[in-house]
């Protein structure tokens, strides 16, 4: 006979089990986004990654470019790859619609790979997309990668980024993933998972902070203002971000190709709310404007510069007035557009090629 | 030295009261396993929502005084004030309460600190235990107060100076040490380490030591003298600067040490152990809510080591 003891642990789970059903149903019923929390290297928002045999998303194009086409080549990293959106969804791929709605000789490739920097474009224009002859190359540039420019001094090579989707290495790895996948299908997960970070951020207990070794962050891009971080530092990634880019334009432009770099506006940009601002970034520890110091280095560069953040608040409120407020980012980190997002940055792009 | 709930920053313990309670003593039931969970419980909320909160942004000011205005540094000691309190109470609670698990009691480390009228009080409910020691191993052993008033002070300061050694071996710890001890000999010399009758004098006298504790702090704080005097300057002379006080840093300054205060005028958690001794269904369900409530913040939040594990 079980002990008095054990017999309550056994009711307490039952009980514990029932209310975590009843939230799973409960949510799946009510609150459908909480579904989307798979991200790995297949799935991003539970949306298949989809990249085609050449290697990068969205549908494959010939190297040679037919004659009359207009090619336009969208590089960048998660937020021009379409990170937690389908392929679909991308800003290149509305871009892409809105332009054929113009031109429709035209095509948009999607170039964009997570976690790249300006000196990787650099690696991988050299490397594969220079053979692709775009007419217009169109960078969307984000506060990530300015810190990248000091994090991560060695370019990576367009294999080895292309690698980073492959499939894991061994069993061992696999299994982990489709557990994780599996996991993090249920609604309850990703319920609990983003109001817990919420929670922390406001709390403090997870916060801003650059570690000196590792700066990786869209914080110093703003001028990140932090005891142990030389005030200095956020000048020194700008300025080694307009290095790069020149040396990119001069790259592109050696090719008669004109290069445009869209200001990929994060959402904290768009309003100081707990609901724009999440992670509850002080904003009073900023000491520069990233649209001032990215517009003058485009423009050292010889490009176009086009700034999402009026386009992104003009949507947003448009949206609010006519009472169908449209978060324009996904649900999960608040970093990438959703689809309503992408459609902005797209417009503002086709309006102004 | 093999049991562990105290093993790394105390309290410390005496053979003669701790071996007796292994070999004979210790005794398990389930009042005492629900007061030592709740002692955890409480220890854990003091270290991990407190103390762990405060930790970046003290950090951030004493990183680089120099960018920092003196009421931004002001206000970062303050912080640490709280942060060192919550920090080591907080490690002590769990330490204490995980000995009652196995039915063994250590004794206690702090007897609300922050409440006292003097600094000589001040020592007898901060870190109790190493007090306990300074005074048997160290203060009697020098004659304690029975050769002359004089070679009190003297003893009183050099157990205090060996005390700040204890923590470490540079001229911050020495000066903070001399800082007690000095305090203490005056207070001794005139009186003021008996408490006042009026209200009005406890209370200036409770300023005036929580003042005095919140200055030696930034010499325990500091990476050297010269890093704690920069800091002392610099808020003595209200200098311009950065003031990392978002809302947040305020809140975290101010609001957790009148939280701390005001949770140790009330008695707040003697009257939630009292209350979990009793509260048998309610302690399991809060149990089960701390445990996941603590996996989802361990399974994100960056890793803060308890200050007194460096001593």
């Amino acid at each position: 006979m079980p002990s008095r003891a054990t017999k309550r642990i056994i009711l307490d789970l039952g009980v514990l089990v029932a209310l975590a059903a009843t939230l799973e149903l409960a949510l799946r019923v009510l609150a459908p986004e909480y579904g989307h929390k798979i991200f790995d290297n297949k799935f991003t928002g539970s949306y298949p990654v989809d990249v085609n045999s050449d290697g990068y998303r969205g549908p494959a194009q010939p190297k040679e470019k037919p004659p009359g086409q207009l090619r336009i080549l969208a590089l960048g990293d998660s937020e021009t790859f379409g990170t937690g959106v389908p392929s679909g969804q991308t800003w290149p791929a509305q871009l892409d619609r809105k332009m054929k709605e113009r031109h429709p000789g035209s095509v948009v490739i999607n170039g964009g790979f997570e976690g790249v920097g300006i000196r990787d474009l650099n690696v991988a224009w050299n490397e594969v997309w220079r053979d692709y002859s775009p007419d217009i190359v169109v960078v969307g540039l984000t506060a990530n990668m300015v810190s990248l420019e000091l994090a991560r001094p060695e370019p990576l090579s367009f294999a080895n980024v292309v690698a980073s989707h492959g499939d894991p290495p061994n069993r061992l790895s696999r299994l982990k993933l489709l557990i994780g996948r599996e996991f993090h299908s249920i609604y309850t997960v990703g319920f609990i998972s983003i109001f817990a970070q919420r929670a922390l951020y406001w709390s403090g207990l997870l916060d801003h902070r650059l570690t000196p070794k590792y700066l990786y962050g869209e914080v110093l891009a703003y001028g990140w203002s932090q005891g142990d971080i030389p005030p200095d530092l956020a000048g020194k990634a700008w300025d080694a971000l307009g290095e790069d880019l020149s040396k990119f334009s001069d790259q592109i432009r050696k090719t008669g190709a004109r290069l445009v770099v869209v200001w990929m506006a994060p959402r904290f940009d768009l309003s100081n709310s707990w609901r724009d601002n999440e992670k509850n970034i002080p904003r009073e520890r900023f000491t520069l404007d990233p649209v001032v110091k990215a517009s003058a280095i485009v423009q050292r560069a010889d490009a176009k510069f086009i700034d999402s953040l009026p386009y992104l608040k003009q949507a947003r409120e448009k949206s609010v007035a006519v009472g169908e407020y449209r978060a324009l980012y996904v649900h999960f980190d608040a970093a990438h557009y959703d689809n309503d997002g992408n459609n902005v940055v797209a417009q503002a792009i086709a309006d102004s090629l | 030295m093999s049991f562990f709930p105290q093993l790394v920053a105390g309290p410390i313990v005496r053979a003669p009261e701790f071996i007796p309670q292994v070999k004979f003593t210790s005794r398990a039931d389930s009042v005492a396993f629900r007061r030592g969970l709740a002692r955890i419980i409480f220890g854990m909320f003091k270290k991990v929502y407190v103390a762990d909160a405060i930790a970046p942004w003290v950090s951030d000011a004493y990183a680089d005084p120099n960018r920092f205005s003196g009421a931004g540094l002001l206000l970062a000691t303050v912080a640490f004030t709280t942060q060192i309190y919550c920090d080591f109470s907080g490690y002590s609670d769990i330490a204490i309460g995980s000995a009652a698990l196995f039915g063994i009691k250590l004794p206690e480390n702090f007897d609300a600190p922050y409440l006292s009228r003097s600094i000589t009080e001040f020592w007898r409910r901060w870190h109790m235990t190493l007090s306990r020691w300074l005074r048997d191993y160290l203060y009697i052993p020098l004659g304690g107060n029975r050769r002359g008033k004089i070679r009190t002070y003297i003893n009183l300061m050099i157990t205090m100076l060996l005390g700040g050694l204890w923590h470490g071996s540079g001229w911050n710890w020495l000066v903070w040490g001399g800082i007690q001890g000095a305090v203490m000999s005056v207070e001794r010399l005139t009186g003021l380490d008996k408490v006042p009758q009026s209200r009005t004098g406890q209370f200036a006298r409770w300023l005036s030591t929580l003042a005095v504790v919140l200055v030696s702090w930034i010499f325990f704080r500091a990476r050297s003298y010269s890093h704690a005097m920069l800091v002392l300057t610099r808020i003595l002379s209200w200098s311009p600067g950065v003031i990392h006080t978002e809302n947040r840093s305020f809140v975290f300054a101010v609001g957790g040490l009148t939280l701390v205060l005001v949770a140790e005028w009330f008695n707040l958690k003697q009257r939630f152990l009292a209350w979990s001794e009793t509260r048998e269904t309610a302690m399991r369900w809060l149990v089960y809510a701390c445990m996941a409530i603590f996996a989802v913040t361990f399974s994100r939040a960056p890793n803060q080591e308890f200050i007194y594990f460096a001593f």
